[in-house]
């Protein structure tokens, strides 16, 4: 196994998500185990950031300084497959 | 009253320092720990923790804490304190924003998605929002120092993150009467005594929410008073197991189903509404140090003003939640009956959204258009949060008459659990509880009691008279409609004097 990426994950507060998203982080969690270690996104020496919002709001993104990485945002469980592929893609770099 | 300097002070346990509460296991351990006087059905309780009408509320609470700890809540379950930087519960903090207002709201609907019933800890955080703006205000006036004092009063409680009950209602005796004129003085609760090294006093508090899972109560005055009711001016902090304290749990609708810990009590896990009780303070000693409003009457008002505003803004949070959850277990009701595809049940489903969405539009527009207060507290709208829980006193009757509609009278009229598990009745009930096929039997009565728990008795009351009963808001409305201004403008416009 190599190095794995770094990716740190901040979610919005979660009033009121339009769909679960635990469910989904966990989903994408087991699934890139091997090539992606997942941490808080306020750990040191992040290569990315996921922010995970319940709904197009996109709370996560409130109060965050910026950051010269990798950032992708999800609003939706329809965006499952494009995280993925950006996240396998973004290893491969 | 009686003047007496210099007697021995009872000790009271607030003075044991406490360690800080961070998990729901600490919470539980903090309330075994308390040994308050608390009494359920005519019998003192041990404790709390191991009651079975007790512990759902005691869940509930404990989620205020246990939500704060997990990543995915964390942006609103928790804020940075003022005072030291830290971050801390935000049932502890004092709105610094805007922002802070709206978050507030967020994490109401985001607990209540959680608990489907109240979870109690707002009621102490809006007495200490409300009596942190107040204090500054009256040491402004009456060069006091109240403010200071209440700020070391917080800091004990960001860094304890003890749960806090606040304490406004009183008995009143005879509505028609002011205080001091009751056939009995203790009816509002008042200052009795004032000594060197605090105060003493006497007389209860009524419809507290949370009450027996909370570690202290902040004392508000009910009303506001005149200047021969200054000893009921009066705002104090003390811990709920200080002697003559006593907690008297009230009874709510099918509260014995709590008992049986089975399905039949609809939320098993955290009951139903908060858990209110009677709390009485027979000769209750108060340190000075946590004494916050003693005597000066004119600015009385203001502080009730100010808690009933900040406690309306809620309601918008925490029952727009609860509704999400009633109106998911409708949709399933519906579903699990085979109703779901009918036209009229989803335009009662969508009227049922639309009732929801309304009371949240409003707490998240009364703070939206909330403002700066002298202390640098943030205040939201106050007749925006008025109108705010005035809908609730209508929204959630009629979004529970549709969750009747929808569920039909099998709410009403369904066996018990004990008869679903019955070697000999079992299969009957089993048979003719049936609904689309596929979907177990158990399953939909669990809905059907989820809809029963949430939609009747207690629940619908508490939404009537929590934060204050219709007519209070109407009286806000005569305060801060501005008729005058309106007028004005209908009269401009057709050119009159």
């Amino acid at each position: 196994m190599g190095i794995r990426a770094k990716i740190g994950i901040k979610y919005c507060g979660g009033c009121n998500p339009a769909y679960e998203r635990m469910e989904m982080i966990e989903r994408v969690q087991s699934q890139l185990r091997d090539q992606i270690l997942f941490l808080r996104y306020d750990e040191q020496g992040l290569d990315g950031l996921i922010l995970v919002n319940g709904c197009p709001r996109s709370c996560a993104a409130k109060d965050l300084s910026h950051r010269e990485i990798f950032c992708h945002s999800i609003t939706a469980e329809s965006e499952l497959e494009i995280l993925i592929e950006r996240l396998t893609g973004f290893n491969k770099q | 009253m009686n003047e007496v300097t210099d007697p021995p002070s009872p000790k009271i346990s607030e003075e044991k320092r406490m360690k800080r509460i961070v998990t729901k296991e600490d919470y539980i351990q903090s309330l075994k720990d308390l040994h308050h006087v608390v009494y359920y059905n005519g019998k003192r309780v041990e404790d709390v923790t191991e009651h079975p009408a007790l512990r759902p509320h005691i869940n509930s609470a404990a989620l205020t804490y246990e939500l704060a700890l997990r990543p995915e809540h964390e942006e609103l379950m928790t804020a940075a304190s003022h005072l030291t930087g830290r971050k801390i519960n935000r049932f502890t903090h004092i709105h610094q924003s805007i922002d802070d207002l709206i978050k507030k709201v967020q994490m109401l609907r985001l607990i209540a998605h959680e608990t489907g019933s109240c979870f109690q800890r707002c009621v102490g955080f809006d007495a200490l929002n409300a009596v942190y703006m107040t204090a500054y205000d009256i040491d402004q006036k009456y060069k006091t120092d109240y403010f200071e004092r209440f700020k070391r009063y917080l800091l004990h409680v960001q860094e304890s993150n003890v749960m806090v009950v606040g304490g406004m209602t009183d008995p009143k005796g005879d509505r028609s009467l002011p205080p001091g004129k009751q056939a009995d003085p203790d009816l509002f609760t008042h200052v009795v005594e004032r000594r060197a090294d605090g105060i003493i006093i006497r007389g209860a508090k009524a419809h507290m929410t949370g009450a027996v899972n909370s570690h202290e109560i902040l004392i508000m005055p009910t009303q506001a008073m005149r200047e021969e009711e200054k000893d009921y001016a009066l705002a104090c902090a003390l811990p709920l197991n200080a002697p003559g304290v006593i907690l008297i749990f009230g009874r709510q609708t099918n509260e014995e189903r709590k008992c049986e810990e089975g399905f039949d009590a609809g939320n098993p896990q955290f009951g139903l509404v908060g858990g209110e009780a009677l709390i009485i303070f027979e000769d209750v000693f108060v340190p000075w140090e946590r004494v916050f409003l003693c005597g000066e009457y004119d600015l009385s008002g203001l502080l009730v003003e100010r808690f009933a505003t900040l406690h309306r803004q809620n309601y918008g949070g925490c029952k727009g939640g609860v509704s999400d959850v009633l109106i998911g277990a409708s949709a399933l009701a519906a579903e699990f009956q085979g109703t779901a595809g009918a036209s009229h049940i989803k335009e009662k489903l969508a009227e049922m959204v639309h009732l929801a969405e309304t009371i949240y539009a409003g707490s998240v527009a009364c703070s939206a258009m909330g403002y700066k207060t002298p202390s640098g507290a943030y205040y939201p709208d106050p007749l925006l949060a008025n109108t705010t829980k005035h809908n609730v006193t209508r929204h959630i009757y009629e979004i529970a008459r549709l969750a009747h509609d929808i569920s039909g009278g099998i709410v009403a009229t369904m066996p018990f659990q004990g008869d679903l598990e019955n070697s000999e009745v079992g299969r009957y009930v089993k048979k003719y509880l049936a609904g689309v096929q596929g979907i177990p039997v158990e399953a939909r009565m669990k809905i059907l009691r989820l809809i029963e728990n949430m939609s009747g008795g207690t629940a619908l009351v508490e939404s009537m008279h929590g934060a204050g009963s219709p007519q209070t808001q109407k009286v806000m409305y005569g305060r801060l409609g501005n008729l005058e201004q309106k007028k004005h403008w209908a009269k401009r416009l057709v050119k009159i004097d």
